[in-house]
């Protein structure tokens, strides 16, 4: 297969054509945030074009469709649809390549819906950096080196309370160049109860970074998911690989976090996975592009059509997400997903725990977890009750918040849970409940810890 | 002896707020009271366990304390001193009122801190429960399992390794575990960081523990076997060098800039790491003077006598120095509070690889990267009447003003607040590859928008009329 060939979000930008394998975060935000706006660009509308050139540019496109997109019959529905378009002299009016290419990829989309295929102008300086419709050896050199600096998409890795695993990725590098890093990852969660794959930035990328780290969630090998090549008719299948460096996580809870720009590999990945039941997907449906591209580049003509050769075919449905998108099964908001995520965590380790201590350590995240989703109201007037000195402890109301000091340690303001009891968004590890007397008035503070110790306090006397 | 340890040992009051914090582990831990079997049950306002004692107990936890210190203790004068003191304390009846040994171990560790100002010695209660998970001065086989579960599932102290902005790596881990143990963590976590141009250790919460570990992530950062500290132990009067290892998992980082950040909190091996490092001129210290303690100590159990001790038995011996930062602590070498530390050090590693970079577009991301971040630390003042000049519609772009700041908006995209750098031009927090700039006509009217990407690339609109 072409070294180039991709499974990523579709390119609306030049630029970032060329940078597809190393700026996936980028070409995914910037897709977010614009949209080209044809005739609206600063610099490089692109070539001047006539409607003579603009036919070789149809003729060069719907001939590489007809010959390699991976509907036959929606080729030739594609090419009737453009060539019926120039008869009736829509693009008669553009000048600018960078415009035509724009109004082509809209019409060609109109038709596929296929958000995997367009068509795009290239500037001469970024046609030297391809040779055929790959990447120079010089250029593929500066791309790998650009991915390294971004570390191959791994953003971040954190533990969250309750030992639950985060990893925030925003793309599928090649594992070929980004194996040791991806190892690294999963090593560094291997004792982690529950993993968090955050997708939500995560454009797609190369199969290979998720077959290995799905090789990490498997004990034995398992049938991902293939790849269908119509023009071939044949198929290439997607596994697990049986070895993997460091301890196998195939105990461990996984949960997906999407948005509706989760695209491509990074739907893949989701829809192997929650097909396997082996995670929990939550978020937005994704944006529903199961289709391996290859770049066409036509250099006389300063153009490049992203061409969808193959599709995606899920061992279990028989079927993949092109245009459906994966449907999570938790639906919230993309920004809400997280804390659901965490939360969901926490529940399913805490019904399968056998030990009590481990059970009692998780319920203390869950009620903290779910005291910080849903804050209790308490009115002021009993906020009131609780200010006060307590030994070392001072409580005090500002604003009509509660806050809490002990000595010259910082001011935590405390968020009530309800039952005279406060937790601190700061602190995850303590929490403090007051206690009345027989005629209800407060007279005690007491500070609980996670660990079970406790502290208390007799108010001073006013 | 046990296995040594040299980890925080805070003051008590400090010491109840922190008690979850994982930086007490092994033997200390257990010491200290971290028994979550035991008292998580105990219902709200619960006393937690204690023993009632009087004079002739105080003085038996007297004699095997001071006798303990004699023989074991880093400085024996000191030793002799503390004995004093406590024996003075206990003739003039000091101790009569407590009947408490919770208390009497608290005032011990406070009688003994006055003289020797060590804040690794403590004298401590411990239960029969927390008693039972010791044979001898080392904790049981099963016990010792329990707390390798409990240390893995906390990831060895391991909190987040992260990616900021220019390639510069950040790793938050809040004590250094035995890297017999937490080796494979460890090495995942250098591995993790194997491309990045800088590297930020996150120390403000670090209280220290394990040589090894040290030793362990220490090794990815020097070409060649370096000497990185020494203990001289006192009772046998030797000394225990610690070089970084000749081998390691996965890429060296030996061009990689390193930052350490430190608070007051930081302390004990978290303090040996920052003082190797400056010293051996590695890396750049930022944020407050750390706690000061550079003896690693052992755990002492009297069990007949409910008491256990944390014995300093030796002292940091620092190659280059030729002395440690026993109750001075370590200085940084860019002095700022604790919560600044972060952003100082983010900010001064893009400083220096931009004045080592030779390649013109890494140092334009750079240079994108550092105003940006000097942007958020100094915001720039702008006139209310300022920025209503820029409200307007330019195509897709919409600006607006309400309460006084100035928000962007293309299309149905969210609306982002701007954040003014100066000269007509705009950041925005969360969008770290994206400005704005607005253009100013002969009359020096707004009348055109400019998008700046990160890369070089722009797009712009005319303002409507």
């Amino acid at each position: 297969m072409n070294s180039i060939s991709s499974y990523v979000f579709r390119n609306s930008n030049l630029n970032i054509l060329l940078n597809w394998k190393s700026t996936c975060i980028l070409l995914i935000i910037l897709i977010l945030i614009f949209t080209i706006n044809a005739g609206a660009q600063k610099d490089e509308q692109g070539k001047t074009i006539d409607s003579k050139i603009q036919a070789e540019i149809i003729d060069s496109v719907t001939q590489a469709l007809n010959e390699n997109y991976v509907y036959p019959e929606v080729a030739k529905e594609m090419e009737l649809y453009i060539r019926k378009m120039y008869k009736q002299k829509k693009y008669e009016k553009i000048t600018s390549l960078r415009e035509f290419t724009w109004e082509l990829t809209q019409d060609l989309m109109e038709i596929s819906k296929d958000k995997h295929l367009g068509v795009w102008f290239l500037s001469d300086e970024e046609l030297s950096r391809f040779e055929g419709d790959t990447l120079t050896d010089g250029e593929k050199k500066h791309q790998l080196e650009k991915s390294r600096q971004d570390n191959f998409c791994f953003k971040q890795i954190k533990f969250l309370e309750g030992n639950i695993g985060y990893i925030d990725l925003q793309c599928f590098s090649d594992a070929t160049d980004a194996g040791p890093t991806i190892t690294a990852a999963m090593n560094f969660l291997a004792y982690a109860d529950a993993l968090i794959f955050d997708l939500r930035n995560n454009g797609g990328g190369d199969p290979s970074t998720g077959q290995l780290i799905s090789s990490y969630l498997f004990e034995e090998p398992v049938h991902l998911n293939s790849l269908y090549f119509p023009r071939s008719d044949s198929i290439k299948q997607l596994w697990t690989q049986a070895h993997v460096e460091g301890p196998c996580l195939s105990e461990v809870d996984v949960y997906i976090l999407t948005s509706d720009h989760t695209f491509s590999g990074a739907e893949g990945f989701s829809y192997y996975l929650k097909n396997l039941k082996r995670a929990t997907i939550i978020g937005e449906t994704t944006g529903g592009g199961a289709h391996w591209w290859n770049p066409k580049i036509f250099k006389n003509l300063n153009i490049t059509l992203d061409l969808p050769f193959a599709r995606a075919v899920n061992p279990i449905t028989g079927t993949n997400w092109e245009g459906t998108g994966v449907e999570p099964d938790i639906k919230v908001p993309a920004d809400e997903a997280l804390e659901v995520a965490h939360f969901e965590a926490l529940k399913k380790l805490q019904d399968k725990c056998k030990d009590e201590e481990r059970k009692g350590e998780l319920d203390w995240y869950i009620a903290r977890l779910n005291a910080l989703r849903n804050p209790v109201t308490v009115d002021a007037s009993v906020l009131q009750e609780y200010v006060g000195v307590y030994g070392p402890r001072k409580i005090t109301l500002e604003n009509g918040f509660l806050y809490y000091q002990r000595e010259d340690n910082p001011k935590y303001r405390a968020i009530p849970m309800g039952d005279d009891t406060f937790i601190f968004k700061e602190l995850d590890y303590f929490r403090i409940q007051f206690i009345r007397d027989s005629s209800g008035l407060v007279n005690e503070i007491i500070g609980l810890y996670l660990d079970g110790h406790q502290d208390s306090h007799k108010r001073d006397s006013r | 002896m046990g296995k040594a340890t040299f980890s925080t040992i805070l003051s008590f009051k400090s010491f109840l707020m922190r008690l979850t914090l994982p930086v007490f582990w092994g033997i200390l831990l257990v010491l200290i009271g971290f028994s979550p079997r035991s008292t998580l049950s105990q219902a709200p306002g619960a006393m937690p366990p204690d023993r009632t004692i009087d004079a002739q107990t105080q003085k038996e936890i007297i004699d095997s304390v001071t006798c303990a210190l004699n023989e074991i203790y880093v400085f024996p004068d000191v030793a002799q001193k503390m004995e004093k003191h406590l024996r003075k304390k206990y003739q003039k009846k000091e101790y009569k009122e407590i009947t408490s040994l919770r208390d009497f171990g608290q005032k011990l560790t406070e009688n003994l801190q006055e003289i020797s100002k060590d804040r690794h010695l403590r004298v401590m209660f411990m239960s029969d429960e927390m008693l039972a998970g010791f044979q001898g001065d080392t904790l049981t086989d099963e016990e010792k399992k329990r707390e390798l579960e409990k240390r893995q599932r906390d990831n060895f102290c391991f909190k987040e390794i992260k990616l900021l902005e220019g390639n510069i790596g950040y790793i938050d881990f809040r004590c250094f575990s035995d890297a017999g143990d937490a080796g494979p963590t460890a090495v995942a976590a250098m591995n993790f960081l194997a491309h990045t141009d800088a590297i930020i250790f996150d120390l403000r919460q670090n209280g220290g523990g394990s040589p090894s570990m040290i030793q362990l992530i220490s090794s990815y950062f020097f070409d060649e076997p370096v000497h990185l500290n020494s203990f001289y132990i006192r009772k046998s009067d030797s000394t225990h060098q610690f070089w970084t290892q000749s081998h390691v998992q996965g890429p060296r980082m030996t061009d990689v800039d390193i930052y350490v950040l430190t608070s007051s909190r930081t302390f004990s091996g978290a303090e040996e790491f920052t003082y190797n490092f400056k010293n051996l001129k590695r890396g750049t210290i930022i944020g407050e003077t750390t706690g000061g303690g550079a003896h690693p100590v052992d755990g002492r159990i009297f069990s007949n006598l409910n008491v256990g001790m944390s014995l300093p038995f030796g002292r940091a011996v620092n190659p280059i120095t030729g002395t440690n930062w026993e109750g001075t602590g370590v200085e940084p070498d860019i002095k700022v509070p604790a919560d600044e530390a972060f952003e100082v050090a983010h900010f001064e590693a893009l400083k220096k690889l931009y004045d080592k970079c030779k390649d013109e577009e890494r140092k334009e991301e750079l240079d994108w990267h550092i105003s940006r971040l000097n942007a958020l630390r100094n915001p720039v003042t702008v006139d209310a009447s300022v920025l209503q000049e820029y409200a307007g519609v330019y195509g897709p772009r919409k600006i607006t003003l309400e309460n006084g700041v100035l928000y962007y908006q293309r299309e149905d995209n969210p609306k982002y607040r701007a954040i003014p750098m100066g000269n007509d031009t705009f950041i925005f927090e969360k969008l770290d590859y994206f400005r704005i700039q607005f253009i100013r006509d002969s009359s020096g009217l707004v009348n055109e928008i400019v998008g700046l990407y990160l890369g070089g690339h722009q797009d712009s609109h005319k303002r409507d009329r």
